[in-house]
C-alpha cells in the first residue's frame, strides 16, 4: 500500500512516497533550492511553500518511481503548525485527492515525529507489550507520550514555555553563534567542561508537576553570559555551551524518569523522534538511561530527525489500515489544526 | 511613562494594567530571557485564556480564542522573522480589523510597521537582582 505524503507544517515544505513503514522517496525544498536559486534563497520565498510544492511532489514521485495512479492515499499534515503554511499541503492533498479519486488520511506532525523509529526498522509493535514510550523533542515540541496502542495516546509531561530544541538555538545566540546554532552549541559543548558552570535546573523540588521547563534556565544562562562580559575565550565558551547541554538534558532525562515513576509504568520501549535527536550527546544520555531502566530505545534515523514528510506517510499507514481516512463527499470536513494535540482526535 | 522595576508578583498588575489601554497591538521587546514570554502568558491569563501559552518562536504564530467573545488572543514571534513581509502574510492586518488581541515578541525588529497601528510598547530589561527586570510602558 502506497502513500504520497505532504509536510508543510512549519518552514519545509516535503513530500515523500512510502509503503506502509519503508520509504520509497523523501524530498525537502531545500533539496532544490541549488539548481533555482544558485543556493541563495531569497528571504521573500523562505517558507513560502506554494513555491516550491509543485516540485517537491514531482520530486518525491519520480524518485520512487511511481505516478500519482499508483498511490492508494494522499496523507497530509492536519497540525500543529502554522496555519498559513498548513492551508498550503492541505489544499494540494485535496487538490490531488479528488482529481484522482484517492482517499487522504489527516496526520499529526507529532505524530508524524513520534512513530519515525518506525521507518525502515524491523520492530513492529505487535510484538511488544503495551504500552510503550514516545519522546518528541524538535525545534518547536517536547512531549513525552504515552503510546496505549498506535493512534491512542496520552501526554504525560510537556514544556510550559520553550521547546528543547528552540532553548538550544536561543543557548547558541546566547554564546553569538548564528540562529539556529544547536548543531554549533553541540560541537562547542563536546570540548567543554559541562561542570563549569553551574546552573539551576528547572522545575527542581516541582517534579510531580510533569512539566519541563527551558524559559528559566535560558534567562539564568543570558545573565551568566553578560555577566562574563565582552571577548569570551573559545575555551569559555565551550565550557558555557557544555554547562547548558548538560542542564537542558539532564532536565530531560530526570523528567521523563519521574514521570515513568509517578505513573508507575513499566515499558520495554521508548519511541524518539524529532530534530534535536540529531544531537549526538543526547541520544547517549537516552541510551544510557535505557539501559539502567532495561528499556529498549528506537531512535528516529538521522534522514528524519528533522521536518520531514517520510514520517507523515509512516503516521497516515498506520492509519490507513485502521480505516482512519477521508472518502471525496467528506473532504470538506478536513481542516486545518493549528493546536492540534497528540491526544485529541479527528 | 519611565523605567520601572517589577519582580515577579507585580507581573499580574503590569498585565492587567497594558490590556485596560486596550491596545490592537502589545509590542513586546527585551533580551533573551528578559521575561517576554512569562508577561504573555500573564496577559492571557487576564484575558481568561486557560490553555498553556508556549513560545511561538518555532512556529511564528499561535492563536487563542478568547471565551464568551468574537475574538482571538494572537501570539506572535518576529524573532526567526527577516523581513517585514513575513508578519503581513501571517495576516496580521486582518487580525487588528478584527480586533483580536495580539502580543508581538520582538516587534523592535520591525518598529515602522507597527508605527500605524494602536500599539502599546513594552520594553523588559534584566534588573540588578535575579528576580528583578526593568520595564517601560510606552
Amino acid at each position: 500500500m502506497k502513500i504520497l505524503a505532504i509536510e508543510t507544517s512549519a518552514d519545509d515544505t516535503a513530500a515523500a512516497v512510502v509503503e506502509n513503514t519503508t520509504i520509497l522517496s523523501s524530498v525537502k525544498h531545500t533539496q532544490l533550492e541549488h539548481a533555482d536559486w544558485g543556493g541563495i534563497v531569497p528571504s521573500i520565498a523562505k517558507r513560502d511553500h506554494l513555491a516550491y510544492i509543485d516540485k517537491v511532489i514531482d520530486k518525491a514521485l519520480t524518485s520512487a518511481q511511481c505516478l500519482i495512479p499508483d498511490i492508494d492515499a494522499v496523507a497530509v499534515t492536519a497540525g500543529p503548525g502554522l496555519a498559513i503554511a498548513l492551508e498550503v499541503g492541505i489544499s494540494k492533498a485535496k487538490e490531488l485527492a479528488i482529481k484522482y479519486d484517492k482517499p487522504l488520511i489527516a496526520v499529526n506532525h507529532i505524530e508524524g515525529h513520534l512513530l519515525s523509529p518506525f521507518a525502515n526498522s524491523k520492530f513492529e509493535i505487535r510484538n511488544s507489550k503495551l504500552p510503550i514510550l514516545g519522546l518528541v523533542v524538535s525545534g518547536g515540541h517536547t512531549e513525552l507520550i504515552l503510546v496505549e496502542e498506535i493512534g491512542k495516546y496520552k501526554i504525560l509531561a510537556q514544556t510550559i514555555d520553550d521547546a528543547l530544541g528552540e532553548a538550544l538555538d536561543k543557548a547558541a545566540r546566547i554564546l553569538g553563534m548564528p540562529y539556529p546554532g544547536g548543531a554549533m552549541l553541540e560541537k562547542a559543548a563536546a570540548l567543554g567542561n559541562p561542570k563549569k558552570y553551574l546552573l539551576p535546573l528547572p522545575m527542581a523540588g516541582k517534579e510531580d508537576r510533569n512539566e519541563l521547563s527551558y524559559s528559566g534556565l535560558k534567562a539564568a544562562f543570558g545573565r551568566l553570559v553578560s555577566a562574563k562580559g565582552q571577548g569570551l575565550s573559545a575555551m569559555e565558551i565551550n565550557d558555557l555551551a557544555a554547562s547548558f547541554q548538560n542542564r537542558a538534558f539532564e532536565h530531560l532525562i530526570r523528567i521523563i524518569k519521574k514521570s515513568i515513576e509517578h505513573f508507575s509504568l513499566s515499558t520495554e520501549h521508548l519511541l524518539v523522534g524529532g530534530g534535536v535527536i540529531a544531537n549526538q550527546e543526547l541520544r547517549k544520555r537516552l541510551s544510557l538511561m535505557g539501559r539502567d531502566l532495561g528499556i529498549e530505545i528506537h531512535f528516529a534515523p538521522m534522514e528524519l530527525t528533522g521536518d520531514n514528510a517520510a514520517m507523515i506517510g509512516i503516521a497516515a499507514s498506520f492509519k490507513f489500515s485502521r480505516g482512519e481516512v477521508f472518502s471525496p463527499e467528506n473532504f470538506d470536513k478536513l481542516d486545518r489544526i493549528p493546536r492540534w494535540r497528540i491526544d485529541t482526535y479527528l | 511613562m519611565a523605567s520601572s522595576i517589577f519582580t515577579r508578583d507585580k507581573i499580574k498588575d503590569l498585565a492587567r494594567n497594558i490590556l485596560a489601554r486596550k491596545p490592537n497591538i502589545i509590542a513586546l521587546s527585551g533580551s533573551l530571557g528578559a521575561g517576554k514570554t512569562t508577561l504573555t502568558k500573564e496577559i492571557a491569563k487576564a484575558l481568561g485564556i486557560r490553555e498553556n501559552i508556549i513560545s511561538p518562536t518555532y512556529v511564528l504564530e499561535t492563536e487563542y480564542r478568547i471565551l464568551n467573545t468574537e475574538h482571538c488572543f494572537v501570539h506572535i514571534d518576529c524573532y526567526r522573522m527577516e523581513t517585514v513581509d513575513e508578519l503581513t502574510r501571517l495576516g496580521i492586518k486582518d487580525r487588528i480589523k478584527h480586533k483580536d488581541i495580539i502580543v508581538v515578541e520582538w516587534a523592535d525588529k520591525f518598529p515602522e510597521f507597527f508605527k500605524n497601528y494602536s500599539t502599546t510598547y513594552v520594553t523588559i530589561s534584566l534588573g540588578e537582582k535575579e528576580n528583578e527586570r526593568m520595564i517601560e510602558i510606552l
